[in-house]
C-alpha cells in the first residue's frame, strides 16, 4: 500500500500492524478494510464457493487478531496474510477432497452464489458475460492446486512473481513456469469448449 | 527451432509485461516470423487478459460486524479461560483431597484383608509326602488337603470341563487312584484339590 494518496497521509500495512500490535484497534479495521474484498476473490477463485470463502476470510482475519505477535517486519504484510489465507484454502480443499470420497453427491456449479456487480450491459449481454465468467470459473476450478494458486495470485490478484514465490515458498522460476503452464492449458480448455459450441 | 527454445522465457516475460525495452523488438520480430510461438504467445496472452478480466466480488455488507462479533467472542472465552481459574480453585480442590481420601481408604482395607491377599496361593493345612508308588503303605497324604489359589476366590472356573464340586473332585481323585494304582497325581487342578483315602 502506498504512503501517500491524494496528499492525504496513508500508513503502510506495516505501519497499520505494528500499531494494532501495541493495542490500537482502529489499525486492525483498516487492515481489514484493506484486504477483505482482495482476499474473497482469491479464496472465491481458488475453492468456488462465495460463501465457504467468505467463511476462509473470516478465518484469516482471526487468525492474524490472534496471531498478530507473531508478524515481524522482515516480511512484507501482504505476503504474510496471504499466506494465512492460502494455507486456509488449501485446508478446505483436502477437506472437501475427504468428505467427497464419502459423498456421491456434489453441489452443482448452478447451486453458486453470485454477486455481480452491475455495469450497466444489456440483458443479453451479461447473461453471456456471466456465463463466460462460469466456464472460466469451472476450468480454473479443474485445474489441480498449484497451478490454481499461483495463476489467481498472478493474473486475478496481480502479485508480483517474487511475491508469489514468497507466499507459496518456491523458487521465483518454479512459480514462472507453472503460471505459464496453467495458462496455456487454461486456455487449451476454453478453446476446446468453444470449438465444441 | 533451436532460436524458438531460445524466445520460450521471453515470450512468457512479454506476456507479463516484464520484457526489458531493448529486447521487446528482437521478441517482436520473432513473433511475426514463427507462427508456433505466436501460437504460444497469443494463448497466454488471452488467458491472462480473461483472468484478469473476470469480475471482482465483494464482501457481504455484514462482513465487519460478523467478524467484530467472533472476536468479542473470543476475546470473552480467552478472558473466561485466563480469569475463571482462581474462582474454580476451591471446587479443584475439594476434589482433589476426596479423592486422595477415597484412595487412601480403598488401599488400606485392601492392605488388611488377607483375602485380598493375591501374592501367593494360600495352602490349607500340611503338603503331602510324596512316596514311590511302589511302596503304597508309605503313602502319607493329609485327608482333604486344600490348596486355595488367589484368584479361586473370585471366579470358580465354571464350563471349562473342570469339576466344580467336591463330588466331582473325589471321583477325578478316585479315577486318577485307580489309574495310577493308588497314587495321587499331584495338583491336577488348578482350583481345588482333595483326596480321600
Amino acid at each position: 500500500m502506498s504512503a501517500h494518496k491524494s496528499g492525504e497521509y496513508q500508513p503502510t500495512d506495516e505501519d497499520l500492524i505494528e500499531r494494532f500490535q501495541r493495542g490500537d484497534l482502529y489499525a486492525f479495521d483498516l487492515i481489514v478494510k484493506r484486504y477483505k474484498d482482495q482476499l474473497l476473490n482469491f479464496i472465491y477463485r481458488f475453492v468456488g464457493s462465495q460463501e465457504e470463502a467468505e467463511d476462509i476470510v473470516q478465518e484469516t482475519f482471526l487468525r492474524v487478531y490472534r496471531k498478530r505477535k507473531a508478524y515481524k517486519r522482515i516480511a512484507k504484510f501482504s505476503t504474510w496474510i496471504y499466506t494465512i489465507a492460502g494455507n486456509l484454502a488449501r485446508t478446505e480443499l483436502r477437506r472437501r477432497k475427504r468428505r467427497r470420497l464419502f459423498s456421491v453427491t456434489d453441489m452443482g456449479f448452478e447451486d453458486r452464489d453470485y454477486e455481480i456487480s452491475d455495469d450497466g450491459l444489456s440483458p443479453e449481454r451479461e447473461a453471456h458475460g456471466v456465463m463466460q465468467e462460469e466456464i472460466i470459473q469451472k476450468e480454473i476450478e479443474k485445474l489441480s492446486p498449484k497451478f490454481r494458486e499461483v495463476i489467481i495470485l498472478r493474473d486475478i490478484q496481480e502479485l508480483s512473481y517474487e511475491e508469489i514465490s514468497k507466499i507459496i515458498k518456491v523458487p521465483i522460476g518454479t512459480v514462472k513456469s507453472r503460471v505459464n503452464r496453467a495458462r496455456l492449458r487454461l486456455q487449451s480448455r476454453l478453446k476446446d469448449l468453444r470449438s465444441k459450441k | 527451432m533451436a532460436s524458438c527454445e531460445k524466445f520460450t522465457e521471453k515470450i512468457f516475460d512479454y506476456v507479463d509485461s516484464l520484457i526489458p525495452a531493448d529486447k521487446k523488438k528482437e521478441v517482436q520480430s520473432h513473433l511475426e516470423e514463427c507462427s508456433q510461438c505466436r501460437s504460444v504467445f497469443n494463448d497466454a496472452h488471452s488467458a491472462r487478459q480473461q483472468l484478469r478480466g473476470l469480475k471482482r466480488i465483494k464482501t457481504p455488507p455484514d462482513f465487519d460486524t460478523v467478524l467484530r462479533a467472533r472476536i468479542r467472542m473470543e476475546r470473552s472465552l480467552t478472558r473466561r479461560g485466563m480469569f475463571d481459574w482462581p474462582l474454580r480453585l476451591p471446587i479443584y480442590a475439594v476434589a482433589g483431597s476426596l479423592a486422595v481420601i477415597t484412595a487412601f481408604f480403598i488401599l488400606s482395607n485392601f492392605r488388611n484383608n488377607p483375602r485380598l491377599n493375591l501374592n501367593k496361593p494360600q495352602i490349607i493345612s500340611q503338603p503331602y509326602t510324596q512316596s514311590s508308588p511302589d511302596n503304597l503303605s508309605n503313602v502319607a497324604v493329609t485327608p482333604r488337603e486344600r490348596v486355595l489359589f488367589p484368584m479361586d476366590k473370585f471366579s470358580p472356573l465354571v464350563g471349562r470341563g473342570t469339576p466344580l464340586n467336591s463330588e466331582e473332585l473325589d471321583r477325578d481323585s478316585n479315577a486318577s487312584l485307580d489309574s495310577v494304582r493308588g497314587v495321587p497325581k499331584r495338583a491336577i487342578h488348578p482350583v481345588e484339590f482333595e483326596i480321600e483315602f
